[in-house]
């Protein structure tokens, strides 16, 4: 296990700070910080919304005191919004996202989200990629499929919200023709074959996608 | 110097006081008297007793006068570290844009964003999409909170009376063209299509 970052901190400045940083990541469902930083807020967040799955509901309050401000606002909805979104998942409850480095400093920034959240940004790219195929009158590729089936399942009524938002995204933004005029082509063809993509986790949903087009290419 | 201190001797035995009194600036580098155990408040009890010339005139005469002392620093011997010779501009190219680090360096980790088309960088999300998305979430949010104040209802003579014109300070000006002077993400450039 790494050692956890110190940040140039001293103990009781880094804990105020992480402390923070998970109290409005549970407010805001998503935060955006440097990438160090919000790593350190996953494990923080992750720990605290396993913490909610313990037996002894009261014991796991105090604890959890000790890792949050705002307590009037953030401990009920740590206890009853974000643990009945859980109940299925054993971890994985936040994702961290890699955006561009920062403008002043150029200090590497990412997004950390709450997954199944109505701020999820991972949810919101997807539907616009598929707003987007839908509206150039083409196929919707099997990696997307397979990206939006591992997105849905967990959540309660997410096919109709997914389809939604796709409605919504075309509205938003493909509004104008041009906004998609010079746009992409499907995913498997601007992608490599096979290259940097192995399906471990997600065989259950699809058939390798990407394994017929290599063997085409080859012969 | 030795004068002030010789008057403190004096004043016991009861001889004529001298009138000239000397106003003492420290001098770093003149020698420092024998003997200095001498009370400071004597030459002050003597300023009092005397007429004359005030303690103000005499410090202006003082500084209207005063010689003009050469700094220590300036032909004393002593070489201070200096460049024995200017760069030469091989040398100095060498030195700033010779090694790689300082270089600019190409971006072979590129992508296309699948919902803009724009290239953008592997492994990172597309900003210009991130931020349509995030502006968005920002409009539903003012959307839900924003209700009809009671400022809103009032009347048009009422408010011109209750809230007249504000004086804009001059921060709040600058603050307004905040968009000139904030730099701005420029979005990446299209991919164009190759003629093959």
């Amino acid at each position: 296990m790494p050692a956890p970052r110190k940040f140039s901190r001293t103990p009781e400045h880094r804990r105020a700070m992480l402390r923070n940083l998970v109290t409005s990541l549970i407010e805001h469902e998503s935060i955006i910080t440097t990438h160090a930083k919000a790593k350190e807020t996953q494990k923080l967040a992750d720990k605290l919304i396993s913490l909610t799955k313990r037996k002894d509901v009261k014991q796991s309050k105090q604890l959890a005191c000790a890792d949050l401000f705002k307590l009037d606002r953030t401990i009920p909805k740590l206890f009853k919004v974000l643990n009945q979104r859980y109940t299925n998942r054993i971890g994985g409850f936040t994702r961290v996202l890699k955006l561009e480095p920062r403008l002043g400093d150029h200090a590497e920034q990412s997004i950390v989200e709450l997954v199944d959240g109505p701020k999820e940004m991972r949810f919101w790219l997807l539907a616009r990629i598929v707003a987007r195929l839908q509206k150039q009158n083409l196929p919707i590729d099997e990696l997307t499929k397979h990206n939006v089936s591992k997105l849905i399942a967990q959540r309660p009524g997410g096919q109709k919200e997914f389809d939604d938002l796709v409605e919504r995204c075309k509205e938003e933004f493909y509004k104008n023709p041009e906004s998609y005029e010079n746009l992409p082509p499907p995913a498997e063809k601007m992608r490599k074959p096979y290259t940097s993509y192995t399906l471990k986790k997600g065989i259950e949903f699809l058939q390798r996608p990407l394994k017929s087009l290599k063997s085409e290419k080859s012969e | 110097m030795s004068l002030s201190i010789g008057l403190g001797r004096l004043s016991g035995l009861s001889l004529p006081r001298l009138p000239e009194i000397s106003i003492r600036i420290p001098n770093p580098f003149a020698s420092k008297p024998s003997s200095s155990s001498k009370p400071s408040s004597s030459s002050s009890q003597i300023q009092s007793q005397e007429s004359g010339p005030s303690l103000r005139e005499r410090l202006e005469e003082y500084l209207s006068n005063r010689p003009i002392e050469e700094s220590f620093f300036i032909d004393n011997g002593i070489l201070k570290a200096a460049p024995k010779q200017r760069v030469s501009p091989q040398k100095r190219k060498q030195k700033l844009y010779g090694p790689g680090s300082k270089q600019l360096k190409f971006l072979h980790h590129l992508n296309r964003c699948p919902s803009c088309g724009h290239f953008k960088r592997a492994h990172t999300l597309c900003m210009h999409c991130v931020s349509q998305i995030q502006r968005v979430w920002r409009r539903d949010l003012h959307a839900k909170e924003s209700k009809e104040t009671y400022e809103q209802k009032l009347d048009e003579i009422d408010r011109r009376i209750l809230y007249p014109g504000k004086v804009e300070s001059e921060y709040e000006k600058k603050l307004k063209q905040k968009s000139e002077y904030v730099d701005h993400r420029s979005r990446t450039l299209p991919v164009e299509k190759k003629d093959k």
